[in-house]
């Protein structure tokens, strides 16, 4: 099934994805992940309807022959009418299915990466906007054999501001891994926010420490219950929907017996850095940075804050753990970049430059300026840092990065970037995910649109890692190699600890520049015994159970493999 | 959720302390004789309020054709310009190239102008007090 046509109702999707799975035969254990298809829901209907819409005549179609898209776009077969959630009034005025398609169209060839590689079909031979939008997709593949483009999706426009302006998330404050969804079900701590009630230390000990397999939520019992009552209760207890709700816990951390708690529901923000550590290695300072998301406008000053503790401690070597940065701000990550190699080794050079379709020329076809390259920008920029401010630099001529297949597009982009500067980039643990590319999320008549409309490039002019960055020893054939060691995550070491196996290899390898482990075995079966590695997330009924990533970027996570239906 | 009062906090002295010293500048600006007054260059908002703020953000929000925005981490009270935040990216976006954009304050002919330091617009802040960076700033 076409992502875009899973995606129509991100909304149901983004509910039922945070859930745990009741046990409903087979699949549950296995080593493929399974996904029972959900059928998409018709969409809510957001627009306040035209009384008597006034039928308009419908575009004309020629092959290869495009009108500007801003000749079709807001002209809406169901005009919207009022102000959406940020007060800007809806654009919409009437219009025809017709006009819908023909904008898509017309918008693809103006600003899709691969316009010139999308078959051009007569829109009125579709009858719904998201039946043609899955056709407006280049159909090649890449080296590895999946798709050229995995990130082609739509979502309501009403969905796409109410996530953009939500409040933060009710919760502990804990990343759970959900090692197994059905019975015997494996919930594992992966990571816990600081200053939440997750990590709160005031009681003697945290309640929730990474690793620790939930045993009991509220009596029930979470490996084997299976009656649809006991489930409601583990995700009501796993997943609380409200801030100040009270659950109880058992659970067993990593080598200890078990262990009850009560524990009470906060809104919780993720923390862009989420510790620091500065490690001693004979007699040298090497610093330790747990940073999660680039995106929201805190990250400028979290970020900055934690380079200037390295500067001030004097580290000699710097460890990036992005095992579960997923992206963001692509300012912030030339930030970063700056603060890693310092001014002589970036002045003057290209963080990233954004290439666009060749119709498009030296302009962003999005918006219409010149595309001028993204520097390695020295200052603060005004997120949250005040706009001027020169940042701290480290002048690092090498630089460990930490990642998993969850480390992913300006964190990717970070990597790209100070490799295009010559700067070393050691990678240790798994491939990158594979993200290059970006989109300015568009909206039309009440559905936002994505479509890669840029491929990011180094200074070197090099983008081409749709397949990720890999450790040179690891077994990917298709990633770019970076040098390195591959390492699989193990929930059972604490981040940031000189033992954790990704930041050990690290240590290893700066003192040695060897790797301390043997290729690990790609970790697709899930771990009842032993090290709690990380596995593919499982899923049955509709139920696609992880809670690590936001379910908005679990759903961009999921998508890039087409053939995983949900 | 606890309950909100009002303490001298440390911060709340600072700030009140910020606001009568900025007061009593402003005194002395409409002080100034009518020369000075008209001289030109960079300013700062003499009022940090909330409610001052607001005015403009409403001035910066019309000259972007925006409905709604909020201002970055610059001080427009303690440096000449002031930034306004990009729309928030959705959990999607994750190789957003959005940026603030930044405003720098400037006096001319006693009126407070915000110039887009991209587009060179200039945005007329009406009735919004400002006060030329004195020397040394």
């Amino acid at each position: 099934m076409p992502l875009s046509a899973r995606l129509r109702s991100s909304a149901s999707l983004i509910l039922s994805a945070a859930f745990l799975a009741a046990c409903s035969g087979g699949g549950g254990g296995g080593g493929t992940p399974t996904f029972t298809p959900t059928p998409a829901p018709t969409p809510a209907p957001t627009p306040t309807p035209t009384p008597t819409p006034t039928p308009t005549p419908s575009p004309s179609y020629s092959q290869g022959v495009f009108q500007a898209a801003s000749s079709f776009a807001d002209r809406c077969e169901m005009p919207r009418s009022g102000v959406d959630i940020e007060g800007t009034p809806f654009p919409d005025v009437q219009g025809s299915l017709g006009d819908e398609l023909f904008w898509l169209r017309s918008w693809t060839n103006e600003t899709y990466l691969w316009n010139d590689e999308v078959p051009d079909q007569n829109p009125h031979n579709f009858s719904t906007t998201p039946a043609y939008f899955e056709e407006l997709i280049t159909p090649d593949i890449t080296a590895s054999g999946a798709a050229k483009d995995n990130f082609h999706f739509y979502q309501s426009t009403e969905d796409y501001l109410a996530d953009r302006n939500s409040a933060p998330r009710s919760g502990y404050g804990a990343r759970f891994a959900i090692l197994q969804s059905t019975p015997p079900r494996d919930v594992r701590v992966r990571y816990t926010e600081p200053d939440s009630p997750a990590s709160d230390t005031t009681g003697g000990e945290a309640p929730f420490q990474r690793g620790a397999r939930i045993l009991e939520i509220d009596g029930v019992d979470v490996i084997n219950a299976n009656s649809q009552t006991a489930i409601d209760t583990l995700n009501n207890g796993l997943f609380p929907l409200n801030a100040g709700e009270t659950h109880s816990f058992t659970v067993q951390d990593v080598g200890e017996s078990s262990r009850t708690f009560s524990i009470t529901s906060a809104d919780v923000s993720q923390a862009p850095v989420n510790r620091t550590r500065i490690i001693d290695q004979n007699g040298e300072k090497v610093g330790y940075i747990l940073f999660n998301t680039f995106s929201p406008f805190s990250s400028e000053k979290a970020i900055a804050d934690a380079m200037a503790e390295m500067a001030d401690a004097g580290v000699s070597d710097l460890v990036l753990d992005f095992r579960y940065n997923g992206g963001g701000l692509l300012a912030v990550a030339s930030q970063l970049g700056y603060m890693v190699a310092g001014g002589t080794a970036t002045n003057g050079k290209t963080f990233e430059l954004l290439r666009f379709n060749a119709d498009a020329g030296n302009r962003n076809p999005v918006t219409g300026e010149v595309n001028n390259p993204i520097p390695f920008y020295t200052t603060g920029l005004g997120f949250s840092l005040a706009s001027g401010v020169p940042l701290d630099t480290l002048g690092l001529n090498r630089v460990f990065i930490l990642s998993t297949g969850n480390t992913c597009s300006a964190s990717e982009s970070v990597i790209n970037s100070l490799a295009g500067v010559d700067v070393e980039v050691i990678l240790i643990g798994d491939t990158t995910c594979g993200k290059p590319y970006g989109f300015y999320p568009t909206g039309n008549c009440g559905t936002t649109w994505y479509t890669i409309q840029f491929q990011g490039t180094n200074d070197k002019g090099f983008g081409d890692y749709a397949d990720g960055f890999t450790p040179t020893n690891g077994g990917s054939a298709f990633g770019v190699k970076q040098p390195g060691c591959a390492v699989a995550d193990n929930l059972n070491f604490e981040l940031g600890a000189t033992n954790e196996p990704l930041l050990e290899a690290a240590l290893h390898y700066r003192m040695t520049g060897t790797c301390n482990t043997a290729v690990p075995e790609p970790a697709l079966q899930p771990q009842q015994e032993g090290p709690a590695q990380e596995v593919v997330f499982l899923g049955q009924d509709g139920a696609l159970a992880t809670t690590d990533l936001t379910p908005a970027q679990e759903i961009e996570r999921t998508s890039r493999d087409l053939t995983m239906p949900y | 959720m606890s309950e909100l009062k009002l303490v001298a906090t440390p911060t709340l002295l600072r700030t009140m302390s910020a606001v009568l010293s900025l007061s009593m500048l402003a005194a002395c600006v409409h002080d100034i004789p009518s020369d000075a007054s008209r001289e030109n260059g960079p300013a700062l908002l003499v009022d940090g309020s909330a409610e001052n703020l607001d005015r403009v953000k409403h001035f910066l929000a019309r000259s972007m054709d925006r409905a709604h925005i909020e201002l970055g981490a610059d001080d427009p009270t303690l440096v000449p310009r002031v930034s306004v935040l990009p729309a928030r990216p959705g959990s999607l976006e994750n190789r957003s190239p959005a940026l603030p954009v930044v405003f720098s304050i400037s006096l001319e002919n006693d009126i407070c102008i915000a110039t887009n330091t991209k587009s060179g617009k200039e945005v007329e802040l009406t009735d919004i007090a400002c006060v030329l960076v004195s020397h040394g700033e």
